[in-house]
């Protein structure tokens, strides 16, 4: 099923549309979807930030802001998942916003996978640094990419934290901040990687 | 007040000395055109004349609310946080009108090195220039600088979170309107005594279409000093402001009425790099009464328009002001004095021959602008290109046919796009320059939209304004 979005998309509309293009990647779920048609809206909690999208059976449109026929508007804290969504229009329109819900929530795979994905797709840059190691924190456990030899950087987390990092749910530099993810490296190639995972976020990568 | 002239460093002991200088501010400009540097002691200073100061390279490279930019990977600054260095230039060495005992200079970055630090427009312009000066030419450009007063302080309109701000002036939207001049008077009076005193040769000022705006003219000089004079203007605005109780801000589009704009006029003379001669724009056999030089100049600047937008328009908020019917350009044209064009050309006579790029906002980096005007012409004399065919029509509310002329980018991630493709201005400005400022362009393109901004609105909402309000 095709996903678009409008010109010049804001942030939000790419990171919607690229979770659509995942999700509708995992068996059944794209069927579903092309059995519910209508228009629903994710909008931020915490900010002006907010999409539309139209499910038209054989395609999907993504747009900026909250349209005024969305029957479904949800609303959401974008940088803090544990918080609770508030969703309207749901008790309506019930198969809309149960198939919204799981297009917005593609599920991520363990953290090998989702690595060797996004490593995959990243060594094909020319201004990849490499090789890169990828250690879960706590065990001797890692993988490393783009050659043998000392790595240019080491990334260090959580099996989990890792996991969202490279799936692109959370930005390498927000989770290195946060302190969730560390690394050894210098500031260029975080700064590169983390360009890689802009585009990851926005399914561009 | 006397200001220096052409003080060498042997001179300056005696400057410092003689008019009891007790501190030299020392500004080097950003890209986001933030003048950056520190208050030195004479001691200090003297003691950089014979080089530099070291400041740390992020200062040069973090967006205009202080974070680091971060997405990409070709970068001028060190892989770690390391030194750049600020080395004053003394030809613009000042005594400030206002603050006794100071004197202000400007400077360029260099790496470790000492080579110029690609994203230092200053060190662009210089650049360019000397580049312009071996195909025999120089230039003068003049910016055409304009703002918004507001009533009550930065502070005051600050704690009040930047809402319900009362524009300085007649809600009247007729542009010049003199009514409103005695208003403006008091204020503009003292900026421009200061600028007179700094020598920057301010022309003329009037009240502009938007409640509170003003335009203020500047006569021509050569590129980097005329950017400096923005610089200059844009930083006194904010020291008069600031002592009578008023706010003022150059920032592209504060509401939703009339944006500020920094269109850039520019000419081209005969120079052997020491000597400045005839004017080189106007030929009255020529097509249009516009010389060769001219006709190649135009479709250098016509031929990277796009690409140059990136640079003259370099926020989300530049790109408010894009509206059609608003006085500024949308499509890329060109015309005699044609002012919904984006390049008018006007070329009465030999002396007043000029071109005028008209895409600029308010918010532009001034050495930046100078320096991608310069680019676009140098390219097109070098390539000897030939512009496209004048277009004799208003330029707003085309339709998107195929035979009409194309738009002009119209967002921040356009308009960087428009500049990786740009093979001239590519070829001319260094890849170090372009990777690095497209990188930055689509950084504020992100924190915009990410972090509190409306791209999705027409007006700018108050996290908007407080991020470029008081800093443009």
């Amino acid at each position: 099923m095709l996903v678009e979005t409008e010109t010049d998309a804001l942030p939000i509309v790419k990171v919607v549309a690229a979770l659509f293009r995942r999700s509708l990647s995992v068996p059944g779920v794209a069927s579903r979807t092309a059995r519910v048609k209508g228009v629903a809206a994710l909008k931020s909690a915490t900010d002006p930030q907010a999409a539309t999208f139209r499910l038209l059976g054989d395609r999907i449109e993504v747009e900026r802001g909250v349209a005024t026929d969305a029957a479904v508007v949800i609303t959401a804290d974008l940088n803090d998942s544990s918080v609770k969504p508030k969703v309207e229009g749901a008790a309506r329109h019930p198969a809309l916003a149960l198939t919204v819900g799981k297009l917005l929530e593609p599920p991520i795979g363990p953290w090998r996978v989702e690595t060797k994905r996004f490593m995959e797709a990243a060594l094909k840059r020319s201004d990849c640094p490499k090789p890169i190691r990828v250690n879960v924190a706590g065990d001797a456990t890692y993988e490393q990419y783009g050659g043998d030899g000392q790595p240019a950087i080491d990334i260090y987390g959580a099996s989990d934290q890792l996991a969202s990092s490279m799936a692109g749910s959370s930005l390498l530099i927000e989770s290195v901040l946060a302190e969730d993810v560390s690394i050894i490296g210098d500031l260029r190639d975080l700064s590169t990687l983390t360009g890689y995972g802009i585009a990851n976020l926005f399914g561009e990568l | 007040m006397d200001q220096p002239t052409t003080l060498s460093a042997r001179d300056i002991p005696a400057f410092l000395e003689d008019n009891a200088i007790t501190r030299v501010r020392v500004d080097g400009i950003q890209p986001d055109a933030l003048p950056i540097g520190k208050v030195l002691h004479p001691r200090k200073f003297l003691s950089s004349l014979d080089g530099d100061f070291a400041v740390a390279d992020f200062v040069y490279g973090t967006d205009r609310m202080g974070e680091p930019g971060f997405g990409f990977s070709a970068d001028w600054r060190s892989r770690v946080v390391g030194d750049i260095y600020l080395r004053p230039d003394l030809a613009t060495l000042r005594l400030d009108p206002a603050a006794a005992g100071l004197a202000t200079c400007f400077a360029d970055a260099l790496d470790v090195n000492r080579n110029r630090v690609p994203v230092c427009g200053r060190g662009l312009v210089k650049h360019l220039t000397e580049r312009l000066n071996g195909l025999g030419l120089t230039s003068k450009f003049a910016f055409e600088i304009e703002g918004h007063f507001f009533e009550r302080s930065f502070g005051e309109n600050r704690a009040n979170g930047w809402t319900d701000m009362v524009p300085f002036g007649v809600d009247s939207h007729v542009a010049y309107l003199a009514q409103d001049h005695h208003r403006l008077d008091p204020v503009m009076t003292e900026i421009c005594r200061r600028l007179d005193l700094l020598g920057v040769p301010w022309e003329a000022w009037n009240a502009e279409a938007a409640a509170g705006q003003f335009e203020l003219n500047v006569s021509p000089d050569d590129p980097l000093s005329a950017s400096d004079h923005v610089i200059r203007v844009r930083q006194v605005c904010k020291e008069v402001a600031h002592e009578r109780g008023l706010s003022v801000t150059f920032m592209a589009k504060v509401s939703e009425d009339y944006g500020n704009g920094l269109h850039v006029h520019h000419s081209l003379l005969e120079s052997d790099g020491l000597n400045t001669g005839e004017p080189v724009m106007y030929d009255p056999d020529g097509p249009d009464q516009i010389s060769l030089i001219a006709r190649q100049w135009l479709a250098g600047l016509m031929a990277t328009l796009p690409g140059s937008t990136s640079f003259m328009a370099p926020n989300p908020n530049s790109f408010r002001r894009v509206v059609p019917f608003k006085a500024v350009p949308t499509h890329a044209t060109w015309d005699i004095d044609n002012k919904s064009s984006a390049i008018r050309v006007l070329n009465g006579s030999a002396s007043s021959a000029r071109m005028e790029h008209r895409v600029g906002a308010g918010d532009l980096n001034p050495y930046f602008a100078a320096a991608i005007v310069l680019a676009g012409g140098i390219a097109g004399l070098e390539h000897e290109l030939e512009p496209p065919p004048k277009f004799e029509f208003m330029a707003w509310g085309l339709p998107d046919t195929a035979d009409s002329p194309a738009r002009l980018p119209a967002s921040v991630v356009a308009a960087a796009e428009a500049l990786e493709a740009d093979a001239l201005l590519n070829d001319i400005l260094g890849a170090d320059l372009v990777t690095y400022w497209t990188g930055m362009r689509r950084f504020e393109w992100l924190s915009f939209n990410t972090g509190g901004g409306d791209g999705a609105s027409d007006a700018p909402n108050a996290w908007e304004i407080n991020r470029y309000f008081e800093t443009l």
